[in-house]
């Protein structure tokens, strides 16, 4: 799992985001390829959430180009983004609680009934609904007790999982994964790491962002690191260690040397 | 765990046992109370809460709080009757009162969506804005029906249930489908349940909460078509007590101020629930200042339930 593939599914170049004063992000390239797994690693504040957001459709970047298969792509909007194949779970925004497990993995995806007619009605086909809701879940391996209860009823790792979860199920190419089992127990966590491997054997290009160094150590094939919005290095991580990681977050060892 | 789990299911489905309570309680007890004519009477009585109430659930369930509708009820059959009177076509007149629902209806989704304006003090500030043009297009004088047509609309019986009253189950068949039954109604929770991750999503939220407000507003507007058919008139005012009791059936029913959960047919509950125990007041012949008080009571545990199951949901 180690060297560069083919075509990159995600390129971005040049990328630069600033609010009012801050730079949050300044020239920012980073590619992702598929069947691979790629961390996004820096500080609080060094522009990782900044980047996802750019790239999801959330934020319009102040420059830079984005290229979605090599195409250059303007991602004006969350729904263009998703159009494009790109799928995001957002750091603490993923899921709606009073919603049940079928209606957060469908959230503007329903499916509907009833022909073209039904379609302008807008007319739910929950049955469907329902029964691709379990074909994803089992497909990814994920257990939740009942399809029908209210996010607020589950688990941090279960409401987790639903939202990796809807993210894999629709994101056949690119997943951008912020900080996914930042408040998850370590059993729930190991989950959603295994969770990431499936998508990764399933050949989706994955951008994990996380301060886990283990994490990085255990399901990422390359590590970006990002200091003060800058892009400071990018190792294929089977050939550093963590604490070469965490030295080239916090500046203590410079993208130069080579590790 | 078990309070956990049993209090959705508490929330879900107390307001129907309570009022399937209230119902026997009433029959057991209350001479008069179990009669075709007192039962027709109270579907009649409350066919316009219900055209308002069932739209305001959905408003509600969207994250909105929308006050304006009282003064869409006293004002849509001012202009109503205006038309009414001038040209004396009822349906046109109709097509009226609910067309100024509409506007007011979307005239607050945009306030609120676009200006960004908390949607109870925009619905406060347009509706004195819509009582306002009350006084001013019956040029503050009680305007009356012209037409034997204008009577007909929801004073006419088919199998001895007025048009009110089927006019308001139609209504109500419609915000009950598109809430549970379409992708909107989906949308409607979403937003309220949490406007960002909607957002995220890519569900409009700015378009699904201004189609709330509009069609609130355009269901008041027939609502206060349907009273003042029953009355024969419409009287420019600034009473905002009927928005009052449209949010009082809401709540009542178990549908969230906070947003993003309830039900059109919890509402309707709610909604017969007031008015059986106004009615068994009635028949008991309570003094109407204690009605007023227990009234208020039940309001009160009702928002408290909502407010505790919020806090049991964190």
């Amino acid at each position: 799992m180690t060297s560069v593939a083919s075509t990159a599914a995600l390129e971005v170049e040049g990328l630069c985001k600033s609010f009012k004063a801050v730079r949050a992000l300044d020239q920012v390239a980073l590619s992702l390829h598929y069947g691979q797994v790629t961390a996004l690693l820096g500080d609080n504040g060094a522009g990782k959430s900044t980047l996802v957001k750019c790239v999801s459709g959330v934020y319009a970047p102040d420059s830079g180009v984005i290229r979605v298969d090599g195409t250059a792509r303007s991602i004006a909007s969350p729904e263009a983004a998703r159009s494009l194949g790109v799928e995001t779970v957002h750091q603490t925004l993923a899921v709606i609680d009073p919603l049940d497990v079928v209606e957060n993995l469908f959230l503007n995806r329903e499916l509907t009934r009833g022909g073209r007619l039904g379609a302008w009605l807008g007319l739910l086909d929950k049955k469907r609904m329902r029964a691709e809701s379990r074909e994803i879940l089992g497909r990814l391996e994920i257990r939740i007790p009942s399809l029908r209860r209210s996010m607020s009823a589950l688990s941090g790792g279960q409401r987790q999982a639903v939202a990796i979860g809807r993210a894999a199920a629709w994101g056949q190419q690119i997943v951008l994964l912020d900080e996914p089992a930042a408040a998850l127990g370590v059993e729930q966590a190991a989950r959603v790491l295994d969770l990431i491997r499936n998508l990764r054997d399933a050949g989706v290009a994955v951008l994990l962002i996380t301060h886990n160094m283990e994490r990085v150590i255990s399901v990422c094939d390359r590590a970006v690191v990002l200091r003060q919005g800058r892009k400071a290095v990018e190792v294929e991580v089977s050939e550093v260690t963590k604490d070469d990681l965490v030295a080239y977050i916090t500046g203590a060892q410079t993208g130069d040397i080579d590790p | 765990m078990m309070i956990a789990q049993s209090l959705p299911v508490a929330r879900r489905y107390g307001i129907a046992v309570v009022t399937v309570a209230l119902f026997l309680g009433l029959a057991a007890t209350t001479d008069g109370f179990l009669s075709q004519a007192n039962f027709r009477n109270i579907l009649d009585q409350q066919s316009a809460l219900l055209i308002a109430a069932s739209f305001a659930t959905i408003t509600m369930i969207s994250g909105g709080f929308d006050i304006s509708a009282a003064s869409v009820y006293v004002v849509s059959p001012l202009f109503a009757l205006q038309v009414e009177n001038s040209t004396g076509n009822a349906a046109l007149a109709v097509a009226v009162g609910v067309a100024v629902g509409l506007a007011v209806g979307v005239g607050n989704g945009l306030v609120v969506t676009v200006l960004k304006v908390n949607s109870f003090i925009a619905t406060l500030a347009t509706s004195f804005m819509v009582f306002g043009a009350g006084f001013l297009v019956s040029d503050r004088s009680v305007l009356r029906a012209s037409t034997d047509a204008w009577p007909s609309i929801a004073r006419t019986r088919w199998w001895g249930i007025t048009t009110g009253a089927w006019l308001a189950a139609a209504v109500v068949a419609v915000a009950w489908i598109l809430l549970s039954r379409t992708r909107f109604g989906r949308h409607v929770y979403a937003v309220g349940g949490n406007a960002e991750a909607a957002r995220l999503a890519g569900v409009p939220v700015a378009r699904v909460k201004t189609i709330c407000f509009a069609l609130a507003g355009a269901s008041a507007g027939l609502a206060g078509v349907v009273s003042s058919s029953r009355s024969l008139s419409a009287l420019p005012s600034d009473d905002f007590s009927f928005v009052f009791g449209v949010i009082a059936a809401v709540v009542v029913g178990g549908t969230s101020i906070a947003g993003g959960e309830g039900a059109v047919w919890r509402t309707i509950a709610g909604a017969f629930f007031i008015a059986l125990m106004i009615n068994g007041f009635n028949l008991h012949q309570i003094d109407p200042i204690w009605q007023r008080v227990i009234q208020g009571a039940v309001i009160l545990a009702a928002v408290s339930i909502d407010a505790w199951s919020q806090r049991r949901a964190l």
